[in-house]
């Protein structure tokens, strides 16, 4: 058996034995080797993933006994593998630190073999070769995602029916989607269906198209589903939520692109639009919230819905530039997007546990910095990192699909001036949101007494933190070059050549560059902490101006307003 | 006589996968019926009645023994009904006055026929009601009529869902009852269209507005109800669908099939869960198979209803692209509906750790029975042997 193999069996087997571990010991027990066999999965799927990365001919094997069931393991299903294993291996990790912490919080057993399920369904979903095993895959990914928020509810409460109904949209749109594409031939694999897509009608592939859309948006927790998304990974443990975050993100993104790049027919420019304006109302509406939300787990859980709306941007930009036919382009926002996915999994993984630690809302809470100096620097990487701050690779990630949008500028103004200003404001909002959450949690004064509460994490508990927090710091020099020299260029055959190379080492260059001087201004300003802590506004003081300010932009009362007047005249 | 009554010379694939699906299930309502503290001898030859009703109809391939299966099938659910809500309920007696209605409006479908259809053998002849003995006809207003016999058939076997009754015959005669007389009708459409030497378009359609129609009313009135009047809802969207499927064209016969005896599993196990409700939100083990039966009826992978659902209505996408697009949308809305139905089984109750009594061992063992059939036969089904064995079935139907 060949490495690539060898690794591909551990990925897939530690679940499945997590799940019988969980099922057959004690809940005490299992819960330790449950996370230790999520880990070994998650490892085995990076090697795996790397493996078939630089493979000359992608994997495929046909499943026994299922009927024209195959397992297929190309370039671009292996990077996004390696990625989603990536985040399967971080919540191997989050778990362990979390052991005997939600005893009392839901089935610890039902919570192993479920997370299990949801392992092994999403590994599926990225090998699946066909389309009766991806819709399979995806339904039980689906189902197990569900069930796992439920569990952990334990009440008869209707709330997370929302999360059902959104993998029911979304379930339903993406089989609808393949089967409408397939013309009748459900059990093809996914180069006969790219073949009979190619000959379908003008209607039907539009149908099709939206129904894929509709399908990988709701799964991808965009405007307007973002609110099922929210739900579900805030009242999950951090591990799952990782697995949430990473795992379903990952797999929607993936699926989306996979249709687009191969089996899709090309499209015109104009089916980017609505990938653009989704992506761009998400991104908004991700920061908007997160500025007004005051439990931390929410804001980061809308920190990490505004960088899927700018993933789902990037998306669309690989979308017109295949139309206009720059495949070099096309390959450096693929590749952005890839990045900002993986980047804001890692960091909003370790931010999860933060809120965890954290257990507070912004207005019971503050001066941790004092108390928890260790964990205060681990969090503001993190914090930094997810909104795009150097050195994380979520500035590479921004900065290399930036400068491929220069291009727009003389081609199409509008639309480029439109993503600027958008770009602009959620990012502003974005930092405005970290810096009332570091203003709030860290600096100041205690205002509930839960930073007498609050101690400094034990070593297993800030372990994760403070690895996810490297990762994140050293992300921006090494995730780009990694996917350069792992071969991942050209992602497609029709690519053309790919100086993505190149696009990224300039990027990581300038943002190296920008970013140790960022982090030598913040190291001396830190020295002279009490100083800084003496010049900064007071947590009240930025409330009173964040609800003046929202009060002042509060559409939604406005609308409502306008609507209420206008039903009042026509009544009358 | 009996020979004449029932085709008995002519038994295929199908038929033995009908009286396997009729056998389990009527074993498991006797086992429940004899184990639990409520056996009730009317009940039990209500069962009785049903089942020879149900039998009648999987042999027969007589217009007029169907008639009188359903019928009889009708009489044993209003006797039911009667059972259930006492006399002197002024809505159970409205409950049975309608159901004898729809029996009386099959009788004079079925007396229509005997009089009117001529054949190589007579009017007024029992060979002239038989599938094979009615190819010969040339009347259309007969042919017509006799199509007329499978929709009304459909309608009343819809609506009397709604008025069943917790009860072990519910639970034998919700899993069997739509699956016989479907495949029956399915059997009677596939003669119309023979007599009509077409395709079968205009007796699709016919099928096609039935399933539609069934599924989003359903889904408007499942909205506002909960507990067993759920259940009855599920049993006829799953009519609905299967339905919509045959109409869907010819290939859309073998998820049909498929989802009818998925569905007949389905329907069984969920009424017997819910006549012992309490019982199983304290016991974990029955809690769990509970969820697992409505997780396979809500089409959860690798359940048969997510196999023939998925090939049904991915089928039904290719010629119907608007109806199937809203009975999948329908589909998502039912389920959720049915977790929703599903939760309440499930929480707020503390597990009993005391050892099981003698009702509940036999509870687990049909309830369990049932979800290994359902999981099972669907992950067979997606074997080469298991699609082989569901087209080999469906051609047989077509060579009738």
């Amino acid at each position: 058996m060949t490495p690539l193999e060898n690794s591909l069996y551990v990925a897939s087997v530690a679940p499945v034995l997590a799940i019988v571990v969980s099922t057959v010991l004690r809940p005490a027990v299992s819960a330790r080797w449950n996370a230790i066999l999520l880990a070994l999965s998650g490892i085995g799927g990076v090697v795996a993933g790397a493996y078939g990365a630089v493979a000359e001919t992608p994997f495929t094997m046909a499943v026994p006994m299922f009927y024209g069931m195959t397992i297929a393991l190309d370039r671009f299903s292996a990077i996004f593998f390696l990625g989603i294993s990536l985040a399967i291996a971080v919540a191997g990790l989050c778990a362990l630190s979390q052991i005997g912490k939600h005893h009392d919080a839901g089935n610890v057993r039902m919570l192993g073999i479920l997370g299990g399920l949801l392992v092994v369904s999403l590994q599926w979903t990225l090998l699946a070769g066909n389309i009766i095993g991806f819709v399979t895959a995806w339904a039980t990914m689906m189902l197990a995602a569900f069930l796992l928020q439920r569990i952990v509810r334990n009440t008869a409460e209707t709330t997370g029916l929302q999360f059902l109904a959104i993998a029911q949209v979304s379930t339903i749109a993406i089989a609808s989607g393949l089967f409408v594409l397939s013309s009748g031939a459900l059990f093809s694999d996914f180069g006969t269906l790219a073949y009979v897509a190619g000959q379908l009608s003008v209607t039907n592939l539009i149908v099709a198209y939206g129904l894929l859309f509709l399908g990988f948006a709701a799964a991808m927790g965009a405007f307007p589903f973002h609110r099922g998304f929210i739900s579900a990974v805030t009242h999950v443990p951090a591990h799952i939520a990782v697995l949430f975050r990473g795992g379903l993100s990952g797999v929607a993104l993936y699926g989306f692109i996979r249709c687009i790049l191969f089996i899709l027919p090309p499209l015109s420019i104009w089916y980017s639009l609505p990938v653009a304006v989704i992506g761009a109302l998400t991104m908004l509406c991700g920061a908007f919230c997160a500025l007004n939300e005051k439990s931390v787990q929410r804001i980061v859980a809308y920190l990490s819905v505004s960088s899927i709306g700018l993933t789902a941007l990037m998306v669309a930009g690989a979308m017109a530039f295949q139309a206009l036919a720059i495949y070099d382009a096309m390959n450096v926002m693929l590749f952005a997007a890839f990045i900002q996915l993986t980047i804001n999994v890692i960091a909003t993984s370790g931010l999860f546990l933060v809120a965890d630690v954290i257990g507070s809302d912004l207005h019971t809470s503050g001066g941790l910095a004092k108390t928890l100096p260790k964990f205060t620097i681990t969090t503001f990487v993190l914090l930094f990192g997810t909104v795009g701050f150097p050195p994380s690779a979520a500035f590479t990630s921004i900065w290399m699909a930036g400068s491929t949008f220069q291009a727009m500028f003389s081609s199409a103004p509008v639309a480029a001036i439109a993503l600027l200003v958008v770009g602009i404001l959620s990012i502003f909002l974005m930092i405005a949101a970290i810096l009332r959450v570091i203003i709030g949690v860290f600096f100041g004064e205690s205002r509930g007494g839960v930073d007498a509460r609050v101690s400094e994490p034990s070593d297993a508990q800030l372990a994760p933190i403070v690895l996810l927090a490297l990762l994140t710091f050293v992300s921006g020099f090494a995730l780009p070059q990694l996917l350069v020299s792992i071969g991942a260029d050209p992602l497609t055959d029709s690519a053309g050549t790919f100086n993505g190379g190149i696009v990224t080492a300039f990027g990581t260059l300038r943002m190296g560059t920008i970013g140790l001087l960022v982090l030598g201004i913040g190291g001396v300003k830190w020295y002279f902490r009490d100083s800084i802590l003496e010049r900064l506004p007071s947590f009240e003081t930025i409330e009173k101006w964040r609800l003046s300010c929202m009060n002042r932009m509060s559409f939604g009362s406005k609308f409502t307003k306008l609507w209420n007047g206008a039903l009042e005249k026509l009544r009358r | 006589m009996l020979s004449i009554l029932l085709s008995l010379g002519h038994i295929d694939t199908l038929m033995w996968c009908e009286f396997g699906i009729i056998g389990i299930l009527a074993l498991g309502t006797l086992a429940l019926h004899i184990g639990g503290t409520r056996a009730h001898r009317s009940e039990l030859s209500v069962t009785i009645m049903g089942l020879i009703a149900i039998v009648a109809a999987v042999m027969t391939d007589n217009l007029a023994v169907l008639s009188l299966a359903f019928a009889l099938a009708l009489i044993a659910a209003s006797c039911l009904a009667l059972h259930a809500e006492r006399a002197a309920n002024a809505k159970a007696r409205l409950t049975i006055m309608v159901v004898c209605g729809f029996a009386a409006v099959l009788y004079v479908i079925g007396a229509y026929l005997f009089m009117k259809l001529q054949t190589d053998v007579g009017i007024g002849s029992w060979q002239a009601l038989s599938f094979s003995g009615v190819i010969s006809v040339e009347r259309m207003s007969g042919v017509l009529a006799q199509y007329a016999l499978s929709i009304v058939g459909i309608a009343t076997l819809a609506s009397c869902w709604l008025w069943i009754r917790k009860s072990r015959f519910s639970s034998f005669v919700a899993g069997a009852a739509p699956m016989v007389f479907i495949i029956a009708f399915l059997r009677l459409k596939l003669v119309v269209d023979r007599v009509l030497a077409d395709s079968g378009a205009w007796t699709n359609t016919i099928f096609l507005v039935a399933g539609v129609v069934l599924v989003a009313a359903v889904a408007a009135k499942m909205m506002f109800k909960t507990h067993a009047h759920v259940i009855k809802c599920s049993g006829v969207e799953h009519i609905g669908i299967a339905v919509f499927m045959i109409g869907a064209g010819f290939a859309g016969i073998i998820p049909a099939i498929l989802h009818l005896g998925g569905q007949a599993v389905a329907q069984s196990g969920l009424w017997h869960a819910a006549q012992d409700t309490e019982i199983i939100r304290t016991n974990k083990t029955l809690k769990v198979l509970c969820i697992a039966l409505y997780a396979a009826t809500l089409g959860a992978p690798f359940s048969v209803l997510f196999v023939s659902q998925l090939i049904g209505i991915g089928y039904a996408l290719q010629s119907h692209l608007v109806l199937g697009l809203i009975v999948f949308a329908l589909v998502g809305v039912l389920s959720i509906i049915m977790v929703r139905e599903a939760l309440h089984f499930s929480y707020d109750v503390q597990p009993n750790a005391e050892p099981m009594t003698k009702h509940q061992k036999v509870l687990t063992v049909v309830l369990a029975m049932h979800v290994l059939l359902l999981f099972g036969v669907g992950g067979y089904m997606l074997t080469q042997q298991g699609i082989q064995f569901a087209v080999s079935v469906a051609q047989n139907v077509a060579a009738l």
